[in-house]
């Protein structure tokens, strides 16, 4: 059962990596959590369910049209919403982003209806592996539409992201940008151009993500991605913001641990919906210890030690009893 | 003398709703207009009230095979005071301050966080409470199915009085009482001071004020005030239900949605912004046999409601961030003493 959880883990890893590194590069470039992130996820997933179910062109012609719409529709955001927020702190944008989420949202219950939806590709059989899991006795497997299409999709994206910023013009002004936009001008980088371009790549690494998603749970509904935007937030915090190496290993880190916690949970006879728990608890965890992520750098601001925070609370309490006793 | 009766309670039922989103519009208002805590976790604190009110209004149901069951107090054990059981009054207080202790344990370690991370870990910290642990406790919060039959404060006396325009009185009341306290709060030098850690922290705290603990109260007092909410909901639905029912997130935004609209620091432009939700909301309930709506339309308007919710958070950050009334500039009156012109 080890095993099979850190499979599955792989599998939800893959997943989640498309959705985080999206989310962190707009995080590092725009400098606010988009919570419309895992709406814009469910959008994709049905933009193709439109293309390959309602007009019968096929899911692969589904999925890159659904990656166009979404990169197309995140630079209408950038151009009517968020690029008349910038400057104004994260707050403004974090808000209009939240209204964004609930309209996405609802405007897929008005146009699919709420009902569970699938892309109408029958489901293949598992593959089943020679290796026994030590814990049940059970062979090892994977189902290649649910398992291995995401696993591959996912390595290859990410292969492609990398390359990106790593290699090209484009990714090397994005990360300048993300790092010191002011600067970043100075040196001739069109920043406004940057910021459009991060939104239609993390447009289209979300549509991919909800189509994933969609083959993973083998089916679709309107909270498909808003239900796993806690994950995805947990992945790129843990891999530190804006910083889409670290989304990877975030992503990688939080799903196996989620997967793990299920064998734990059948063990101990805890109810099996407390998962949230674990990527949770190691957002919290991060947040407090090591804010600025695995990967990432000290960010800008300073934060004072619990401790000393814990002993000025008690010294307050201690001030205000002995205040009122006289 | 039907029709009157029911228009009536109609309306009790509508303002009673007002009431309630008043309190936490109110509340949020202290935390983030006052004091700048980006609280993305407003279903957590009114669910958690809602329940706990819940559970000390109604006998214990014990779990059997096809009820969940749940906690509660043997309602024989309050004394009745002129013919109100002491029950809510002990509910409304234990509400409150449940939502106040758990608001201390989540803020001890979040507090220190930037708005971003704040909003991140206390709308996880809601999902937390609600979607993990009152939906799969069955035995004490009745899981799925949540606690039916929560009665409200006064039902005797004649129809007019018993249906909802008692407990319509019953909030407006309560609600005036949290609106002058707050008031008279924030205009205190304690009110002072948050406004100051809002503006600039490390400034507030240059000049020897203990910000954290400053914040924390703030956090911990609005807190208890949605738990107080919580409970006036629970009785207003007679019952209460687990997410995706109620206490959402997107109960929190629509909370959200009335202080940006009303005017985020402005505490009567707050209140005047609590009419737009529950509106929307019954406006999406009676708009059906007002319009004599066709099928896919009438129950689409529901979503629809969610959508212009959505349309107004954005439209306003963009053009009015300030809200319809903006926030008052208090200037100190002279005081007497001081002599001259």
């Amino acid at each position: 059962m080890v095993l099979q959880a850190l499979l599955n883990g792989l599998v939800e890893a893959s997943v989640i990596v498309l959705a985080a590194m999206g989310l962190s590069l707009i995080y590092g470039v725009k400098k606010f959590p988009n919570f419309a992130h895992g709406d814009m996820m469910t959008i994709g997933a049905y933009t193709a369910f439109y293309f390959s179910s309602t007009l019968r062109a096929g899911i692969i012609v589904g999925l890159v049209a659904s990656m166009v719409f979404l990169a197309i529709l995140a630079v209408v955001f950038e151009f009517l919403i968020f690029s008349r927020l910038e400057g104004r702190g994260p707050v403004p944008s974090l808000i209009a982003s939240v209204g964004l989420a609930l309209i996405l949202q609802n405007a897929i219950r008005v146009a699919f209806g709420t009902g569970q939806l699938t892309y109408g590709i029958p489901l293949p059989d598992s593959w089943f592996s020679n290796v026994v899991d030590p814990l049940t006795g059970q062979q090892v497997w994977i189902n290649p539409l649910q398992g291995i299409v995401p696993l591959v999709f996912a390595f290859v994206v990410v292969l492609i992201i990398t390359f990106i910023l790593q290699y090209t013009k484009l990714g090397k002004a994005m990360r300048a940008t993300a790092d010191n936009p002011d600067l970043a001008r100075v040196t001739g980088i069109n920043v406004g151009v940057v910021r459009y371009v991060t939104w239609a790549l993390a447009g289209a690494l979300a549509a991919s993500g909800g189509v994933m998603l969609g083959f993973r749970v083998n089916g679709i509904q309107p909270l498909l991605g808003s239900s796993i935007l806690l994950l995805v937030f947990a992945a790129v915090i843990l891999g530190g913001i804006g910083s889409p190496y670290g989304a990877m290993l975030g992503a990688l880190v939080i799903a196996i641990a989620e997967n793990l916690f299920f064998p734990f949970a059948v063990l101990t006879n805890t109810p099996l919906e407390f998962v949230l728990i674990v990527p949770f608890g190691i957002m919290l965890l991060v947040l407090l210890l090591r804010p600025q992520g695995l990967a990432g750098r000290p960010l800008g601001f300073d934060l004072p030690p619990l401790r000393a925070e814990l002993r000025k609370l008690v010294e307050s309490v201690a001030r205000t009893w002995r205040h009122l006793r006289g | 003398m039907v029709e009157v009766t029911g228009v009536i309670a109609d309306l009790a039922s509508f303002g009673a709703l007002v009431g309630i989103f008043a309190m936490l519009a109110l509340a949020l208002n202290l935390q983030w207009g006052k004091t700048g805590l980006f609280n993305a976790g407003i279903a957590g604190f009114w669910g958690l009230g809602a329940y706990v009110a819940s559970m000390i209004t109604t006998n214990p149901v014990p779990t059997a095979l096809a009820r969940p069951g749940h906690w509660g107090i043997d309602q024989a054990a309050f004394p009745a005071v002129f013919g109100v059981s002491t029950s809510f009054s002990m509910a409304i207080v234990v509400a409150a301050i449940t939502a106040a202790v758990l608001a201390f344990f989540i803020a001890i370690p979040t507090m220190r966080l930037r708005a971003d991370y704040f909003a991140i870990a206390t709308l996880g910290f809601a999902e937390i409470v609600m979607n993990v642990f009152v939906k799969n406790l069955p035995g004490i919060t009745g899981g799925v199915e949540g606690i039916a039959g929560v009665p409200r404060p006064f039902e005797f006396g004649s129809e007019i009085w018993k249906t909802n325009l008692s407990y319509f009185l019953l909030v407006a009341l309560i609600l005036v009482l949290v609106f002058f306290l707050l008031e008279r709060m924030v205009r205190s030098p304690w009110g002072r001071v948050l406004q100051a850690v809002r503006e600039d922290e490390d400034a507030a705290q240059a000049l020897g004020k203990d910000t954290f603990s400053l914040k924390l109260q703030s956090f911990v007092f609005g807190a208890g005030i949605m738990g107080l909410s919580g409970a006036f909901f629970a009785f207003w639905l007679r019952g209460v239900s687990p997410p995706p029912n109620s206490f959402t997130a997107a109960d929190t935004f629509a909370v959200w949605v009335i202080v940006i609209i009303g005017g985020s620091g402005n505490n009567r432009g707050v209140i005047v912004g609590a009419f737009v939700v529950p509106f929307l909301e019954y406006f999406s309930v009676r708009a059906k046999d007002w319009f004599q709506l066709g099928e896919p339309l009438a129950s689409q308007i529901f979503y629809f409601r969610l959508i212009a919710i959505g349309v107004v958070l954005i439209v306003l950050i963009l053009w009015r961030p300030q809200g319809i009334f903006p926030e008052p500039k208090h200037v100190a009156r002279r005081p007497r003493w001081v002599v001259g012109r």
